[in-house]
């Protein structure tokens, strides 16, 4: 009998690969913050490829996620400091 | 510091298709068009951003960035000049003081970050020019 293992999906945050379990078929834009490790209320997210490139997507929206898709995390606001 | 371990932290980012380069010499890794905020701004839409190697790295957490000087960018990014200009490929670059681990909130942990997950820091410093 042969065995099939199912190709993981992978997509791309901020440059970085992620094919673990947290890359589903669908993501909300907060799953997708959550990779780079931004926090919700600070996280401003987009598409860096395909069609939509460019275009943000809000944390509470459901996106279809696609092989190799590749996404732009930022921040609302940084402080900077002193020298 | 570990040269093999910043080659492999920059090989993950070169697999997702950003250009950055360790420069041993200067003790600085060179992140090359960054894309930023300055369309609406009439700034650049891209910059190189230079981050120095913090001594004892990886213990010790990454700080700061650095613009080219003369960059209008410069006074526009957060943070004002800080520390030395360090020269790479003939380029000058001022480090500003834009410290995510003291003022923006980041906990490092050397077991899961690096030069790879600075990135995400840098694009948040150039994402939010003033």
């Amino acid at each position: 009998m042969e065995v099939q293992t199912a190709k993981r999906l992978h997509i791309f945050v901020n440059g970085i690969k992620y094919d673990d379990d947290r890359v589903k078929p669908e993501m909300t834009g907060a799953e997708i913050a959550a990779l780079a490790e931004v926090a919700p209320d600070q996280a401003v997210i987009r598409y860096e490829t395909g069609p939509h490139r460019g275009e943000e997507i809000p944390v509470d929206r459901t996106v279809s996620i696609h092989e190799a898709d590749h996404f732009t995390v930022t921040r609302k606001e940084v402080q900077g400091g002193a020298p | 510091m570990s040269v093999e371990r910043i080659s492999a932290e920059l090989a993950l980012l070169r697999e997702g298709g950003v250009d950055a380069e360790y420069y041993p010499k200067q003790s600085a890794v060179l992140y090359r068009s960054v894309p930023t905020s300055g369309a609406a701004l009439s700034l650049p839409l891209a910059s190189h951003v230079a981050v120095p190697v913090p001594s004892g790295y990886p213990a010790a957490a990454i700080d700061l960035g650095g613009l080219p000087v003369g960059s209008p960018l410069i006074g526009r990014a957060k943070g004002a000049a800080n520390g030395p200009v360090i020269t790479i490929a003939g380029q000058p670059y001022q480090f500003i003081s834009y410290h995510p681990y003291q003022n923006e909130g980041g906990v490092w942990d050397p077991s899961k970050h690096g030069f790879h997950t600075y990135y995400t820091w840098i694009l948040a410093w150039l994402g939010c020019l003033k």
